[in-house]
């Protein structure tokens, strides 16, 4: 085995792990804003008769791009920050699981799911 | 961890001590609209429509107190002034104008953070016309950096977000100047002390502005996210 052999190699394998991370990345921050998640501290989403959970969705637009978001857009914003729409004013959580920022609180931790899809360990 | 209600109100106390605009200590006086000065600017220190204004030093006690503008010239601001009594539910928000008050030295007009807040857990009744602000405190991670548990660095994060309801259809500028200044409280590395501890400002999660939505029902808000972070001495309790 020559050493461009060996380079190949691990060529080979560090693009199976860059796949593998950016593919564990979007699975977490999908969770994250849907079940929330440890990780980020998101509370995910609210759940009344379960519409809104599932109207997330992930998917991979081409190898190198995910595609994260809702269909729900107004119900879902204000879901995310308590903003009543389309009128204004506060808007009440009525759920008793999930809560309110979860996409908010998924950017701001976005460095500690791309460690935690590194590390494997989530 | 963390004392997290000091963490809560020491963000909430860097929010109100905001100043958009201010005359400073200057001569003004009070006319019927509002307020008038013969030297410097309203224009020139910041004060633009649709901002909430608090003003001290007047002979006058009716023009004492809060208000919102409603027009600006270089030496005149317009202003309708409120008055509120009674409690959420069954509160009185009165209009009283200013009267007339010769001009006089030591008399302050600031535009800052609006007196009408929603904290957590706590009801408003908001004010035809009259800018308001709601507020999320948002503790979301918690988790021990360093070995051993018991005096281990611990390390906290969260949100604060502020949602400020301001007068529509006036444009952008009252919004966007106030929000702007807010953000300007919460730049990365700022520092806050909560009881013991320190709530810093991120840097690699900054405080982010949003964009001016007009409700519908006679409302634009604006939205300021503020991420933060604190460190504290794990404790593993006896």
């Amino acid at each position: 085995m020559t050493l461009s052999d060996d380079i190949k190699i691990f060529n080979e394998k560090i693009d199976v792990w860059d796949r593998d991370v950016f593919d564990k990345t979007g699975e977490l921050i999908y969770t994250s804003i849907v079940e929330g998640s440890a990780i980020t501290g998101a509370p995910g989403q609210p759940v009344d008769e379960g519409g809104l959970r599932a109207s997330w969705s992930r998917v991979y637009e081409d190898a190198n791009t995910q595609l994260i978001g809702s269909g729900l857009s107004s119900y879902n914003l204000q879901n995310e920050d308590g903003i009543a729409r389309p009128g204004g004013g506060e808007y009440k959580l009525k759920s008793p699981v999930g809560g309110r920022h979860s996409v908010a609180l998924t950017v701001a931790g976005f460095g500690a799911i791309v460690d935690a899809a590194k590390a494997g360990d989530a | 961890m963390i004392d997290l209600l000091a963490a809560h109100l020491a963000l909430r106390g860097r929010a109100t001590g905001l100043v958009v605009a201010t005359t400073g200590s200057v001569t003004l006086s009070a006319t019927p609209t509002g307020f008038a000065r013969t030297a410097g600017s309203f224009l020139d220190d910041g004060f633009v429509v649709g901002m909430e204004i608090a003003s001290s030093g007047f002979a006058q006690a009716a023009n004492n107190g809060v208000g919102v503008v409603v027009g600006v010239t270089d030496l005149a601001l317009t202003v309708s002034m409120f008055a509120v009594s009674g409690a959420a539910g069954v509160q009185t928000i009165t209009r009283p104008a200013t009267v007339v008050d010769p001009a006089a030295a030591g008399r302050t007009i600031t535009a800052g953070f609006p007196s009408f807040r929603a904290w957590e857990n706590k009801p408003l009744e908001p004010g035809a016309t009259i800018p308001y602000v709601e507020e999320d405190f948002v503790p979301a991670t918690h988790k021990v950096l360093t070995a051993p548990a018991n005096t281990g660095l611990a390390e906290e994060t969260g949100l604060y977000v502020l949602k400020w309801y301001g007068v529509p259809e006036i444009g952008v500028a009252a919004l966007r100047k106030s929000n702007t200044a807010l953000a300007k409280l919460f730049t990365p590395g700022t520092h806050l002390a909560a009881g013991a501890d320190i709530v810093r400002m991120r840097g690699d999660a900054a405080v982010v502005s949003g964009q001016i939505l007009q409700m519908s029902t006679g409302w634009a808000v604006l939205k300021l996210t503020i991420p933060w972070r604190a460190y504290s001495a794990n404790v593993v309790a006896p």
